[in-house]
């Protein structure tokens, strides 16, 4: 369980909390398309709009059972024409696509990009207002948190105002001494505005979840999931109100 | 057992931490319209403050954090790397090369210390950009570099009077060098990929030779 299950899960959270938010799949391996929806490979998506000027956002939107729930899948450009793009090369479509999401009326737009730093993803940091790093409760993945660290300066280079929420702890085991040895470690090491005070539990909840297409706060036994999801969704409104970009819903939007 | 202790520069890790929650007052790299980076670039993301630059809707004129990007660290792409020797040798006279029709002879002086460079590092490839990051002398096989070697060189703060180098490591067997060097001609970002990293000797002596090598000659060559 990364970035994708947090993606779908704090998306959701938000949306139960009346914010009309917009998740974006930029991952096509992660596939928060594929999770909730089966016929995601089919729609048109982010990549698409990407590849493609002439695609309004409005064909992209694929609601939910929630109201205030959006999704955009990855889309069918996914797999080859877009993949492996330059760092810039897709900053002026990012733009367009963040213009239109804004202009539709959603409060918040949470994308789920690939892994790294560079390229496509590069320029979708370079274009939001905030970053948030899933970060697997395991020693080997903690090792590459000064990379990251790292790559994030770099961008701050271009983008000085770019927000870094922090590392949330995911996959936490606290029946397993090296999970919790790792959270207590990151912690250690890291300023404490850097690391999230929520973490996510390994749970099999969030197969079952992913395996019925549906964000795991919606199963009858995830109260806790929802509950955690919550906190972090708290969490970040906090750090967001405090660095002066606070969330609220707008009265005039369509979405 | 400590699971990080062995592994990681606590202190260095820390500094770079504090940086990334500290304000920024760095201006946003580059104001102007064009990075360099073809028609399709339209600027950063701290542009939008200004009219009608598109991504101020992104940035400040939304009330709501309109995107909050999640990504994950990979397995680590690019790593600053100590510096190993590489140049056993000054560089030597450099033979003249066939000029291109339309070019100058500053892009003959700079193809020349390219060639001499690629002969005596054993650099895989050379290109050279001004201060905004447009290509002055390009190595089409290393296009995608560009970016990152202006941003590495507009992230560097030289110490005064000396020359200095950026390096990360960008595969196995490969290392990007970035040098800024102030010459006559402006401000020039010398991006090399080099099979190890340079010492700070070599990177001294490759920039004045760049430096000559961008300075205007009497004679007109």
């Amino acid at each position: 369980m990364g970035k994708t299950t947090v993606s779908i899960n704090m998306a959701h959270a938000f949306a139960r909390a009346g914010l009309r938010t917009l998740l974006v799949d930029a991952d096509p391996q992660g596939s928060v398309g594929l999770s909730l929806t089966r016929q995601s490979r089919m729609l048109s998506g982010f990549y698409d709009y990407l590849a493609d000027p002439g695609i309004p956002l409005e064909r992209l939107l694929v609601p939910t059972r929630l109201e205030t729930f959006t999704l955009v899948a990855a889309g069918q450009a996914s797999d080859y024409e877009v993949g492996g793009a330059p760092t810039g090369a897709h900053l002026a479509r990012v733009r367009g696509f963040l213009r239109a999401v804004e202009a539709r009326g959603f409060d918040l737009c949470l994308i789920d990009t690939p892994a790294g730093l560079f390229g496509l993803t590069a320029d979708i940091i370079a274009s939001s207002d905030a970053v948030l790093v899933p970060q697997q409760a395991e020693p080997l993945g903690i090792r590459s948190v000064p990379k990251m660290l790292e790559g994030l300066n770099r961008l701050r280079v271009i983008h000085p105002r770019l927000m870094v929420l922090g590392v949330l702890m995911t996959m936490v085991q606290q029946d397993m001494a090296e999970s919790r040895e790792s959270v207590a470690a990151l912690r250690q090491l890291l300023p404490g505005d850097l690391v999230l005070r929520t973490t996510i539990p390994r749970d099999g909840l969030f197969v079952k979840a992913s395996a019925r297409g549906l964000p795991v706060g919606v199963l009858e036994e995830g109260a806790g999931a929802l509950a955690v999801f919550d906190a972090l969704r708290a969490e970040i409104e906090g750090k967001l109100e405090r660095s002066g970009s606070p969330i609220h819903p707008r009265r005039d939007g369509s979405a | 057992m400590d699971p990080l202790e062995p592994w990681i520069d606590a202190s260095a890790v820390r500094r770079m931490a504090e940086r990334l929650l500290a304000d920024s007052d760095e201006p946003e790299v580059n104001p102007g319209p064009d990075a360099g980076f073809g028609n399709e670039f339209i600027g950063f993301a701290g542009e939008p403050r200004r009219e009608p630059a598109p991504a101020v809707v992104v940035a400040a004129a939304v009330p709501v954090a309109v995107a909050a990007a999640v990504m994950e660290p990979e397995p680590p792409a690019m790593v600053f790397e100590p510096v190993a020797p590489v140049l056993d040798s000054p560089l030597p006279p450099m033979s003249a090369p066939v000029v291109p029709e339309g070019r100058g002879p500053l892009w003959e002086r700079l193809s020349r210390f390219r060639e001499a460079l690629i002969r005596h590092t054993g650099a895989q490839g050379v290109f050279i950009l001004d201060r905004e990051g447009k290509p002055v002398m390009e190595d089409p096989a290393f296009g995608k570099l560009h970016f990152l070697a202006r941003s590495l060189a507009q992230a560097y703060r030289p110490v005064s009077g000396q020359s200095g180098n950026v390096h990360v490591k960008i595969g196995s067997n490969a290392v990007l060098e970035v040098v800024p060097v102030e010459t006559p001609f402006g401000c020039l970002v010398l991006g090399a990929v080099m099979p190890r990293a340079l010492t700070a000797a070599a990177v001294a002596e490759i920039a004045e030779a760049l430096r000559q090598a961008a300075t205007p000659r009497e004679s007109g060559g």
